[in-house]
């Protein structure tokens, strides 16, 4: 794959990655807690803006990587510090910098204590997810994606809920066992083409053998992060108890990274292995998909019902991803982001409740339709696109999905119905709860201005990619149709 | 592209309802009357042809396609929308008289769709919006039936879905064209599913008498004309001449009417009749000749009227008696001599009185099966039709208006009587006239419903119906207290033909509708419990086991510290060299 | 006979501090004048590093790798006397005999580095161990669990002294001589028997399996700083001399597959046993045999790029383990040892030393960004390359396993409620240790070229 070095003036990607950790270390330096909030605001902002540049500079119809920049690190590992996007990171890229400032909003109040440390870590995770999808050098990427893992632990560990005891120390194995492999694998690769660099590992020829356990390898580690049923136990416990800012960095971006990583890694690297492993990928999205949806409709937990929901949306992202086709594939990059958005503004508006009445049950949250009408108009819309009402980006992407399914496999295609069913089922179920209640309703009182900031860009987005998608798939398309011709030749 | 010589009337309730909250008090009312009003004007200078192409998603969408089919059901469509809104200026909630504009905007928008994802999206946004009428009952029962109806018409939504993208890459075009029954491949089964769905064409049925009775008044009067007749205009456009409709259609009107005669909730009755009614209909398109799709146009027209009558009738008496239990009611025509008035009009109308809107349309359906070679179609809905007129025609009235009087109260309210005015007149209008009616039909009309045999026909038919309700009077009654002596063995076999309504055709439908409820619902539930119970006993369980299971073997490996240093030596040493031996020996 | 001066520092230093404990009484400042001292010599061995030279007819050499060791003894010294609480850990005025004897036992360490004949390097080996024999049971009130630690570890060494001695012999047989030379062993039985016996004193330092019992009940009984200084230093000792030999060696199979036994085991035993610790020494203890085995992977491959990732790892060791030591001696009340109970809330008793107990872990288990992250992967690549897959395999999985008990470290001052709610209180020195501590390994786990190269230097041998 061709890289188009960064001809700007500076780094700018190193920018973006790097300048949230600048951030995290003044931080440091503050001395109360709202000079921390304010830099932390700042920080991310400055950075959405930074990254609007990137999408400024971005050319959507080179194939390939730009703003690549390659410098020397490790010499005896043959080591670069290598980044660069192409379109599937960048959108990736975006999603993170418009959900760093609202995360850090929405923990305005919520975090009373050792605000600092919160900043802290949420700057730090906005580093290394950007650098996840930027890294171009394995071990780099490696660093990034395990890197992670610390200032998230502590996020859930600390700041987290009753049983964050048991949900961190859950989350944080169960994830780097995973990684584990990833990093042997990882090692394979290099000892058998001598460098950790990633374009020049992408779309070889290697033998089938190989491929296979290096993807075995790689999709452990995806699948678990994804995740893909039966790895997705983790999931519902670290959301449950995360802060949630936590959750929104877990469910919108956190989930994305197993994703990015199949399409990027084991369509590039092992795509042969790929296909054959396929089958089995589409049914554990299949079952995950059903499964997911009849978990959610038991759920009495808010936060754990969101938490299983996004088991199935991802079920649906992983099922467009092994199509195999490029209606799958883009509506795979759709469902990314639009899982991103509405999960995460669902995450958010949990969050909202909780600040009031500091429970996550639907029981002590209902009849809400009395005293918090706006509220409920932000709810409702989010529920509606998590189950991809026409007209929300959740339908355009379940729609692209369902015509790639329909391509590839049509007997495999009647099974993605009953999840919108069922989707509908346990949102609406949820809905109903929330809205209306016989008997007195709690007094609460309706969004405050800060809230409605935080939510409103996420509206625009829904209803954006919802009715016009197509400036989005034309930055991601080509770079889509790289990866589907090295696994599908074609 | 949006051209200048249309106007969309969904877009214009749609958009309309989005000034409502700002309106009060007067001014409110007369705008709710504006909108209807102006989009009947909008209408008179509509002219066929197909308007507003799009690309969305690379696809092509049509938003306007006006041909003689659709501007028929354009047309009854907003002449109901105004009647409905007359009758419902008296709601206070803002929200309910938007979701009733969204309602009937959207059902517009299907009826225009030129493509099947246009018409998917309005199809959607139909269900939901219109179950915030049942919704805005606020009564428990009525928050679960609107989540039943919802949860139906998502699933028939998604069979519609999943239909048209089968289509797209069959066809490769998402146009709504007619699908001959010979080209018919298992895509355009799905689609012709979730239609039915929506048509509540038996078995897919039961959600329409669950939801309906406890919509809102209002809401219910606006339910019974949009939902099922634009399905019927979708399989009209889609489906006619499928062998399938032309039978399960005749069975819903047999089917409908069986369970109408012993239901005790009014509005019920009217729910179970929507499906006979409506039966007529799909029984017209599934017969598919140029006469029976009229027919079945024109029954759709006449019925959309005079169902809303009857709606509207009903629910005035439960405005006013806060029950539509026929038990509980009864001479009320001291009370509510209008409403009685007009009641009568739209139960002789859908029984098909000659003079009456009913009359001309029906017949031509029926008629139009005989015609096609299809008698047997043809007697059952006859044989519906009688028992049409006595459920609806006789049973009500008279247990409702007549009968022991019931508790004190008033007439209704003027808005209501106003609609309900207008609803009369016009089917007495298209009784009348009916001429006016064929004009808008699809085809051109060769049926003249006034002919002598005809007339003689539906009257003998009436008044055996009559006879029917005099025999079974004291077995209709909600409440048997009144006796008439009669011949013994008419009694016998009255007593039987209950015996067979009540018992096998009752039975039948309490059982489909535990089924309903045990698939649909509980199953759901169910399934629901046990995979949660799964998740945390089963996946969880092994993976915390895992764990544990890593902390035992740690217990065990500690033993080997015994703390003893003789016992350290020993170990070491005798370990150190016995792997030496062993590699050695290798 | 420049670059001697390093180790005439030494002897000086511990003169001068063998001179101070004569006097009895004020012994505190002892404490402060050895930490001077130490950092000293850790200037002047970064100073000598850069020398080159072999002194008495070849059997003192002054290598890269010589150098380099030296450079990180006497920085692993100067870590330990700065960590020191010697209030609480010593009885009054045994400071100095303490401070002295392990400036004496770095000395002997230093010698092992570079002796490069086995008569020296056995000297110099008992010099260092006698000197540990002598400080182990100095400890503030000292229990039977002081003494019997000591004990231990003394016959221990003895017996793996033995061993070693007993392997010498051999090695005189088949070569006449006692000077190290290349040997080429393939399917050679006694070569491989010489050199597996020779090395069983540096299991014994490195606290390999199966010469690993000692460990835990030692650190458990020794105070917390002489504990830090031999889960650390002698390691480093030991390591350097099995990076020389197996220079030395032309890669034996039957070797590598003892070496290969031997880490397997080693890992295996000391990350499962250390599941159940609830002593916080005894569970470094278990985490260091463990990590002993982790150090033989670079030595398997006899490679040169083997033996640079095994040396790097070493550094990262010490940097990591004095770490989670300095925790332990800076949680420790008086002369108890710290159980996994004292950690709970340690993150609101005093946030700095809970990072420093963070970074540690995450950095023993091996997660980026921190130095314990590019040892492993140093150590896996090199092992990959030798085609030590299940290896790698295994120590993979170990990582996973290890990462309950380091992750629990986190978790218990992280998310759990303090049980003495007052806080830790830190002295500026101490902080600006954590710090340093902190600095470093994270230098080591991002910027590891500027190790390396440093490194580049001292491997041209």
């Amino acid at each position: 794959m061709e890289l188009f070095l960064n001809k700007l003036p500076c780094d700018l990607l190193s920018i973006v990655i790097f300048l949230p950790l600048c951030g995290a270390f003044l931080v440091l330096l503050t001395k109360t807690d709202f000079q921390a909030k304010v830099i932390g605001l700042v920080a991310t902002l400055l950075n959405f803006g930074i990254s609007l540049l990137l999408l400024y500079h971005f050319k959507p119809s080179t194939l390939g990587f730009q703003f690549v920049e390659v410098k020397e690190w490790f010499p005896i590992l043959n080591l670069k510090y290598a980044v660069g996007i192409d379109g599937i990171s960048l959108v990736l890229i975006l999603l993170t910098t418009l959900l760093s400032p609202i995360c850090v909003l929405c923990s305005w109040r919520a975090i009373e204590e050792r605000v600092k440390s919160f900043i802290f870590c949420l700057l730090l995770m906005e580093t290394s997810m950007i650098g996840v999808f930027c890294a171009l050098d394995f071990v780099l990427f490696y660093l990034f994606w395990e890197g992670m893992l610390i200032p998230m632990y502590l996020l859930i560990a600390i700041w987290g809920g009753p049983k964050k005891d048991y949900a961190s120390l859950k989350f944080f194995i169960y994830t780097l066992v995973g990684s584990v492999f990833l990093l042997v694998a990882i090692i394979a690769l290099y000892l058998k083409e001598g460098t950790f660099f990633i374009p020049h590992l992408l779309f070889k020829e290697y033998d089938l053998r190989f491929q296979l356990w290096v993807f075995l390898a790689f999709s452990v580690a995806f699948a678990i992060k994804v995740p893909m049923f039966p790895f997705h136990t983790w999931l519902p416990a670290a959301h449950v108890e995360a802060p949630t800012a936590g959750s929104v960095f877990l469910a919108s971006i956190l989930l994305k990274m197993g994703t990015y990583g199949f399409l990027r890694f084991c369509f590039g690297i092992t795509p042969q292995a790929s296909l054959k492993m396929a089958p089995v990928i589409l049914v554990l999205s299949i079952i995950a998909i059903i499964y997911a949806g009849f978990l959610c409709l038991a759920q009495e937990d808010m936060k754990r019902l969101i938490a299983y929901s996004s088991v199935a949306h991802m079920g649906f992202v992983t099922f467009g991803l092994f199509t195999f086709k490029l209606w799958g594939f883009k509506g795979a990059m759709l469902q990314m982001l639009n899982h991103g958005l509405t999960t995460g503004a669902l995450f958010l508006c949990v969050g909202v409740l909780y600040e009031r009445t500091h429970s996550r049950l639907i029981v002590d949250n209902s009849g809400l339709g009395q005293n918090m009408p706006i509220f409920v108009g932000f709810l409702g819309l989010f529920c509606f696109s998590s189950f991809g009402f026409p007209g929300t980006n959740n339908f355009v992407g379940e729609l692209f999905v369902l015509l790639g399914a329909f391509e590839s496999n049509k007997a495999l295609a009647l099974f993605l119905i009953p999840g919108p069913v069922l989707g509908a089922a346990y949102m609406l179920r949820l809905l109903k709860r929330l809205v209306w209640k016989d008997g007195e309703v709690p007094p609460l009182k309706d969004l405050n201005l800060r809230e409605v900031i935080y939510l409103a860009p996420l509206v625009v987005g829904i209803i954006w990619i919802g009715f016009a998608p197509r400036g989005l798939i034309s930055l991601m398309e080509p770079s889509l149709k790289v990866f589907l011709q090295a696994v599908s030749g074609g | 592209m949006v051209d200048g010589r249309f106007l969309h009337p969904g877009l214009i309730f749609i958009l309309g309802s989005l000034l409502l909250p700002f309106l009060k008090g007067w001014v409110k009312k007369v705008y709710l009357i504006l909108i209807p009003a102006f989009s009947i004007l909008v209408l008179t200078w509509t002219k066929e042809g197909t308007y507003w192409h799009f690309t969305y998603l690379g696809y092509e969408v049509i938003l306007g396609r006006v041909d003689k089919l659709s501007l028929c059901f354009l047309w009854v469509f907003t002449i109901m929308a105004l009647l409905g809104s007359v009758y419902g200026l008296h709601v206070k909630e803002t929200g309910h008289h938007i979701a009733g504009f969204w309602y009937i905007g959207s059902s517009l928008g299907a009826v225009l769709a030129g493509d099947y994802l246009t018409l998917f999206v309005f199809w959607e946004l139909m269900a939901f919006s219109s179950v915030f009428l049942v919704w805005y009952r606020r009564r428990p029962q009525s928050i679960r039936a609107g989540f039943r109806y919802l949860l139906v018409h998502v699933f028939g939504g998604l069979c519609l879905l999943f239909g048209l993208v089968g289509r797209y890459w069959e066809t490769g075009s998402l146009l709504f064209l007619p699908i001959p029954p010979q080209e018919a491949t298992w895509s355009s089964y799905f689609i012709l599913v979730g239609f039915a769905l929506n048509a509540a064409v038996v078995p897919l049925h039961a959600w329409l008498p669950d939801a309906y009775p406890e919509a809102t008044v209002e809401g219910a009067v606006l339910m019974s004309a949009f939902t099922t007749k634009t399905a019927v205009y979708t399989l009209a456009r889609g489906f006619s001449g499928y062998e399938v409709l032309a039978i399960l259609g005749t069975l819903m009107t047999v089917y409908g009417v069986f369970y109408a005669i012993i239901e005790n909730d009014i509005r019920r009755v009217l729910a179970y009749h929507i499906v006979s009614q409506v039966g007529y209909m799909v029984a017209g398109v599934g017969i598919g000749t140029w006469m029976t799709v009229n027919g079945a146009c024109s029954h759709a027209f006449a019925h959309i009227i005079y169902k809303g009558l009857l709606f509207m009738g009903a629910g005035a008496v439960l405005y006013r008696t806060g029950t539509s239990k026929l038990s509980e009611l009864g001479g009320l025509w001291r009370f509510m001599p209008w409403t009685m008035l007009f009641y009568i009009i739209g139960a002789v109308s859908i029984s098909g009185f000659p003079l009456f809107s009913g009359f001309v349309s029906k017949n031509m359906t029926v008629s139009g099966a005989f015609e096609a070679g299809r008698p047997i179609l043809g007697i059952f809905m006859e044989l519906a039709a009688i028992g049409t007129f006595l459920s609806v025609g006789l049973k009500v009235t008279s247990f409702a208006f007549f009968g022991k009087s019931s508790k004190e109260t008033q007439e209704a309210p003027w808005n209501m009587l106003l609609a309900m005015a207008l609803a009369s007149g016009i089917c007495l209008f298209l009784g009348i006239y009916p001429k006016v009616l064929y004009d808008l039909l699809p085809f051109e009309v060769h049926y003249h419903p006034y002919e002598a045999k005809k007339v003689i026909e539906v009257l003998e038919l009436l008044g055996f119906a009559g006879l029917a309700f005099f025999l079974l009077f004291e077995k209709l009654a909600p409440e048997p207290k009144i006796n008439l002596d009669l011949d013994y063995s008419y009694r016998m076999g009255a007593k039987y033909f209950m015996l067979f309504d009540e018992k096998i055709i009752a039975f039948i439908d309490r059982i489909w509708g535990e089924v309903w409820n045990l698939l649909g619902i509980r199953g759901l539930y169910g399934g629901a419990k046990t995979s949660d119970l799964f998740d945390r006993k089963g996946i969880d369980g092994v993976i915390d086991g895992i764990a544990y299971g890593t902390r035992e073997i740690g217990q065990r490996v500690r033993r080997l510290q015994l703390g003893s240093l003789q016992g350290y030596i020993a170990l070491s040493t005798a370990i150190f060299f016995l792997v030496l031996i062993i590699l050695a020996m290798r | 006979m420049g670059g001697l001066f390093l180790e005439f520092f030494f002897f000086i230093s511990f003169l001068i501090i063998f001179g101070f404990s004569l006097r009895r009484g004020s012994s505190f400042k002892l404490k402060s004048i050895a930490s001077f001292l130490s950092f000293l010599g850790f200037l002047i061995s970064l100073w000598a590093l850069d020398k080159r030279g072999s002194f008495f007819r070849g059997l003192y050499v002054l290598d890269g790798l010589s150098q380099t060791f030296k450079v990180f003894i006497a920085f692993g010294l100067f870590l330990v006397c700065w960590m020191m609480k010697e209030e609480d850990e010593l009885e009054r005025g045994y400071g100095g005999e303490f401070f002295a004897f392990l400036t004496l036992s770095s000395l002997g360490l230093m010698m092992v580095v570079s002796a490069l004949e086995f008569l020296t390097l056995f000297l110099a080996l008992e010099l260092s161990s006698y000197s540990l024999y002598l400080i182990l049971p100095l400890r503030r009130n000292a229990k039977e669990k002081a003494l019997e630690g000591a004990i231990k570890y003394v016959l221990f060494g003895a017996i793996s002294s033995g061993i070693t001695l007993y392997g010498i012999g051999y090695y005189y047989l088949l070569t006449g001589t006692t000077k190290f030379h290349f040997l080429q062993l393939e399917k050679d039985l006694l070569g491989f028997l010489v050199f597996v016996l020779i090395f069983a004193s540096f299991f014994f330092k490195l606290s390999l399996f199966p010469f690993h019992f000692w460990a835990p009940d030692v650190y458990e009984g020794a105070s917390n700083s002489a504990s830090a200084f031999i889960a650390t230093v002698p390691k480093l000792g030991g390591l350097a001399l099995l990076l020389r030999l197996s220079g030395l060696i032309g890669g034996g199979e039957l070797l590598a597959k003892a070496l290969w036994a031997f880490s397997v085991f080693s890992m295996t035993y000391g990350n499962l046993a250390a599941l159940v610790q609830r002593d916080l020494k005894r569970l470094l203890a278990y985490s260091g045999i463990a990590h002993a085995g982790y150090f033989l992977f670079g030595i398997m491959s006899f490679k040169d790029y083997g033996r640079l990732s095994s040396a790097f790892y070493g550094l990262v060791y010490l940097i990591m383990t004095l770490g989670a030591f300095l925790t332990v001696i800076l949680l420790s009340h008086k002369d108890k040892n710290p159980t996994l109970e004292d950690l709970k809330g340690l993150y609101k008793r005093s946030p700095l030393l809970a990072f420093t107990l963070a970074v540690s872990a995450f950095s023993l288990v091996g997660i980026p960004p921190t130095g314990g992250f590019m040892g492993k992967l140093l150590l896996f690549v090199s092992a990959f390359k030798e085609g030590y897959f299940t290896l790698v395999l295994i120590g993979a999985i170990n990582t996973a396993l290890s990462l309950f008990y380091y992750l629990n470290l986190v978790r218990l001052s992280y998310s759990r409620e303090p049980e003495v709610p007052m806080p830790v209180r830190l002295r500026f020195h101490e902080k600006l240790l954590c710090l340093v501590l902190i600095g470093l390994n994270l230098l080591l786990g991002v910027f590891p070229s500027q190790i390396q190269k440093f490194f580049d230097i001292s491997f041209t041998t």
